[in-house]
């Protein structure tokens, strides 16, 4: 027979009248047995445990065996907390800029590692969508690693496996000319996406249709903030559907539904998507049935049942299957998946998407706040103890009018609350007034409201948040209590007492482990700011200085004046007064350049499929850019072709002679090589040089040089850019090319955006270590106040005996300056193995200079025995007199 | 001594009592409201109402014998005292006063 849930009865009992229980419990019993008859099990349970809870309410209910007296030692025990926190300054200082700061901090990092982890989570079945990622082998070496694959994986998947139970694919396109009522809008990014895309990735429909909107060529489906730009005054968003729209003269496109924005915390980020179809028909067949065409991406979602590792295994033999072990694209293809929830933190992928973010930064900012609230806590541990056995007499007193073992502890507990709950309290102020700062550093838009609206799995945040600081808060009350209690009443009002041995320990270790954690931060951070001035100062082997880059004049036709207007333009422009040179390309430097796959060299005589980037450009680049030749000869005009069949010779750069097999590079002049169907004869090699972040490794380059639509231009001046001469450029690049927008950006602000995250972590760290340096040092502070205050007498006695200013310092400095040194022995080694590990995250860095942290441990050494000698030398100089007299 | 004055819901739960005379425990007198006064009540209201009202004497309660189809538990079982009785003969004088005052023209509309 069924029961009512056993717990909450037990737990009821203690609270309620025990005369009353029989009664409530029968009651509560009998309700029980007629809910089960009506409503079933389940619920009956549920109206067992709300109808119990209920009784707590009533407080006639209630037990009352401390009674009203409760109260009054409540109040007292307030009143007794506050008068302490007041008579006791420094000590209450100490502890709330601690706890002040290290809540603060908390708070704010736990915004953005809560921002972080929830990417996606919003969408249904987010924990069954997968996306499918592609790693590209040759030679038995990874080649590429990513999750940009071909357009017949997706469904070829869906129809080989019955694990599959839905799939997408999708392309990206970026810089789109929108066309809408004669007014011409720049879209940034944007998706071609199958008709399966809307239901896969939620996405939720304001107007239009919901199903089939991108099903056919030429459907387009708008985001609502796109679609706000395009509507004029009168006009509801939802006239826009159904009606014709162009896109880089392309259409007309039929106007589909407008849908919301995809919120911040999703992955796939994208102002309207566009029918795959589409696609299909602009750039041919092979985007739908192609096996060797590789820059489509899929999302694949499993039945409830299936399992992510057993369906892997099954594509093991998938990549086998349909690709032949490098016949079909020219690599041994490998397919595995993904979960979704683990994409946003996952930056490993080559040519990624989607929104990432590197996931190990996150953790480590969690690491770091959680290391930082623990020191604060940590102070006040040890401040407390201390102070409690200063405080010993109030507790004998307490204990000897017959207060109990659990009354002293309330005693602590409440003064914990109230000081953490200030502290809490003015966080809260300084992390509403360090927003705006933090949200610049992080590039996020977050606040108090993340926090609050939060889940983690299917708990709300701030529940959890609550329980751990409770928690917590008991935790580190509790301690100081359980020593004092611990003392005989009698020895307590005596005053002999000492500590025990394992408790000196453990302050001790306190301390020091406070100190391990800032050394290794100061380390750090002086580590990564080298670092990052290393890569930002390193010669890259080009010269990007005062580089405008114009975006390209893509709304152009290919036709056979296109070489004479992409002439005329540059010599317009190399014509104005300020601009030194002009030069035209697909890429410019700081972003993944395109890869062909299957490369054969003439002077590798096994024939294997190679891959090497490439980049189109006009014969003045490697000019521009000053990069030097290793031998033979850059471009020259005659390189080029209207008709690019005719177009065949390359440079290549010295780690592509490598790839490639030639001996040195004066040996691959005139060689051949075979790729895209025919053979192309190296005319010359350049210089090897960091095409991007140092994070990356050089890699192998072809030169290939042609002109196209989608060239974009790269501008040297003279000096720094004035708004004169950029609108003297607009001007030229407006009159050769109508219709494009003129757009520019700087190539060096571009290339350094490579390095965001570490400028970002860079700040960040400073940001810790201070505070860490800030906890711990306050913390020392306090208790050499605490130990000095104990032996005012001694240095008093020594002071008649003789001893003398620098006798004393050195006496009472040394067991604290040991305890930083211990810290340091440990610490130190700590952040040197913790950085060799962070610069593995280079393929170049600078050496982990051991010099460096022993410098960040002497300037931690020096602080300490600022802040030691600070305060005895008040002491030590104190006439003797007083210091005896004081009882 | 608590004031006499008896709220409604005192005064509602005293004649729930009265009613079920030796049978008036927690249960009985929560589905004895819900049924007659037509409104749902919890049962942890009912006990704090018997429980004011046992505070004011308005009530007296003793346990039954033990039964079985309650867990075993006995039932708390109340009666209306002398001055629960006179508690509730004051306030319906109170409400019978007041009825007879009204002039009849007062309804008509």
């Amino acid at each position: 027979m069924t029961s009512p849930p056993k717990w909450i009865g037990q737990l009821l009992a203690k609270f309620c009248q025990p005369a009353l229980w029989e009664s409530i419990e029968g009651d509560l019993h009998e309700l029980f047995l007629s809910d089960l008859n009506e409503m079933g099990k389940r619920k009956a349970k549920i109206n067992y445990v709300f109808n119990a809870v209920a009784f707590l309410r009533y407080h006639r209910l209630r037990k009352h065996t401390k009674t009203q007296n409760n109260m009054v030692l409540l109040k007292n025990y307030l009143k007794v907390s506050v008068r302490d926190l007041k008579r006791n300054k420094t000590f209450a200082t100490i502890n709330l800029i601690g706890l002040v700061a290290g809540m603060t901090v908390s708070l704010l990092i736990l915004q953005y590692v809560l921002f972080e982890t929830s990417f996606d989570a919003h969408l249904d079945d987010s924990d069954r969508i997968y996306r499918v990622i592609n790693d590209r082998y040759q030679n038995g070496e990874l080649i590429q690693h990513g999750t940009i694959t071909y357009p017949t994986i997706g469904p070829t998947m869906a129809a080989d496996f019955p694990e599959v139970e839905a799939y997408t694919r999708m392309i990206p396109t970026f810089r789109n000319y929108v066309t809408y009522n004669n007014e011409q809008f720049l879209s940034s990014q944007s998706l071609y996406a199958d008709k399966h895309f809307p239901s896969f990735f939620s996405v939720h429909f304001i107007n239009g249709l919901s199903k089939n909107s991108l099903d056919g060529t030429y459907k387009i489906m708008l985001t609502e903030s796109f679609a706000k730009k395009l509507i004029r005054n009168g006009s509801a968003m939802g006239d826009l559907v159904g009606q014709p729209i162009h896109l880089n003269g392309n259409g007309p496109f039929d106007i589909t539904a407008v849908v919301k924005d995809p919120p911040a915390n999703s992955h796939l980020q994208y102002e309207f998507l566009i029918s795959y179809e589409t696609f299909v028909e602009l750039a041919g067949e092979g985007a739908n049935s192609s096996w060797d065409w590789s820059d489509f991406y899929h999302y694949i979602k499993l039945k409830e049942d299936a399992s992510m590792s057993a369906f892997n295994l099954k594509l093991a033999d998938f990549g086998t299957r349909y690709f032949k072990r490098g016949e079909v694209s020219g690599g041994t293809e490998k397919f595995y998946l993904q979960p979704l929830l683990e994409a946003h933190l996952d930056s490993s992928m080559e040519y990624e998407i989607g929104q990432v973010t590197d996931g190990q930064m996150v953790w480590l900012m969690l690491a770091i706040a959680i290391f930082i609230i623990l020191i604060a806590w940590i102070n006040y541990i040890n401040l407390n103890t201390s102070r409690a056995i200063q405080r010993a007499k109030e507790v004998g007193i307490r204990k000897s009018i017959g207060a109990v073992k659990g009354q002293i502890a309330n005693q602590f507990l409440i003064e914990t609350f109230v000081l953490n709950g200030i502290a809490l309290a003015l966080s809260i102020l300084c992390v509403l007034f360090l927003q705006p700062v933090f949200n610049q550093l992080t590039g996020l838009e977050l606040n108090l409201l993340t926090l609050l609206t939060a889940k983690v799995g299917v708990v709300s945040f701030p529940i959890i948040l609550f329980l751990v600081l409770i928690g917590s808060l008991t935790i580190i009350s509790l301690y100081p209590a359980f020593i004092v209690t611990r003392f005989s009443t009698q020895d307590i009002l005596k005053g002999s007492f000492k500590l025990k041995g394992e408790i000196v320990w453990l302050k001790k270790g306190l301390v020091i482990f406070q100190f391990i954690i800032a050394v290794v931060l100061i380390s750090a951070s002086i580590i990564v700011a080298r670092q990052i001035n290393y890569m930002i100062n390193q010669d890259l082997g080009f010269d990007m200085d005062k580089t405008m880059v114009l975006y390209a004049p893509s709304q152009n036709d290919f036709d056979s004046v296109f070489f004479n207007k992409i002439d005329l333009f540059k010599q317009e422009v190399s014509g104005l007064s300020g601009v030194k040179m002009v030069t035209a390309s697909n890429r410019v430097f700081g972003s993944k350049m395109g890869r062909i796959f299957k490369i054969k060299s003439s002077a590798d005589p096994e024939a294997r499929n190679l891959t090497s980037n490439f980049i189109n450009t006009d014969h003045d680049f490697t000019r521009l850019f000053g990069i030097g030749l290793a031998a033979g000869r850059a471009f020259e005009f005659t390189d080029h072709n209207l008709d690019g069949d005719k177009v065949k010779n390359i440079l290549i750069n010295e780690s592509a002679v490598d790839l490639l097999k030639f001996n040195d590079p004066s040996e691959a002049v005139g060689r051949t090589i075979e790729f895209w169907g025919k053979n192309w004869t190296v005319v010359g090699v350049i210089n090897d040089f960091h095409q991007l972040s140092l994070h990356e490794k050089i890699e192998p380059i072809i030169f290939i040089p042609y002109y196209s639509t989608y060239h974009g231009f790269s501008v040297k001046l003279e000096s720094e850019a004035t708004e004169g001469l950029t609108s003297a450029i607009q001007n030229v690049y407006e009159e050769t090319f109508p219709g494009n927008y003129f757009d520019y950006f700087f190539l060096k602000d571009r290339y350094n955006q490579q390095y965001t995250e570490d400028i970002r972590l860079g700040k960040i760290s400073n940001v810790f270590t201070f505070l860490s340096i800030l906890i711990a040092v306050l913390g020392l502070y306090g208790l050499v106040v605490m130990t000095l205050v104990k032996k005012t007498k001694e240095i008093g006695m020594r002071k008649v005996l003789g001893a003398n200013l620098s006798q004393l310092l050195i006496l009472l400095s040394k067991d604290f300056l040991s305890l930083v040194l211990i810290a340091i022995a440990i610490g130190g080694p700590l952040s040197y193995f913790a950085l060799i590990q962070w610069k593995s995250s280079f393929a170049y860095a600078l050496d982990i200079n051991v010099g460096l942290i022993a410098a960040a441990s002497a300037v931690l050494i020096l602080i300490s025995i600022l802040t030691i000698i600070f305060q005895t030398r008040k002491i030590a100089k104190n006439n003797p007199v007083e210091s005896l007299r004081c009882e | 001594m608590k004031g006499t004055h008896l709220g409604e819901l005192e005064e509602i739960a005293l004649l729930v009592v009265a009613n079920l005379f030796d049978n008036a425990y927690g249960v009985a007198i929560k589905l004895e409201i819900e049924e007659k006064c037509n409104r749902s009540i919890t049962i942890s209201t009912v006990h704090n109402v018997l429980q004011r009202l046992s505070e004011k004497n308005f009530l007296e309660s003793r346990y039954s014998e033990p039964t079985n189809e309650r867990g075993g538990k006995r039932k708390l079982l109340f009666r209306v005292t002398k001055s629960g009785q006179a508690a509730l003969t004051t306030s319906k004088k109170l409400r019978d006063n007041l009825w007879s005052g009204i002039p009849k023209i007062a309804f008509e509309q």
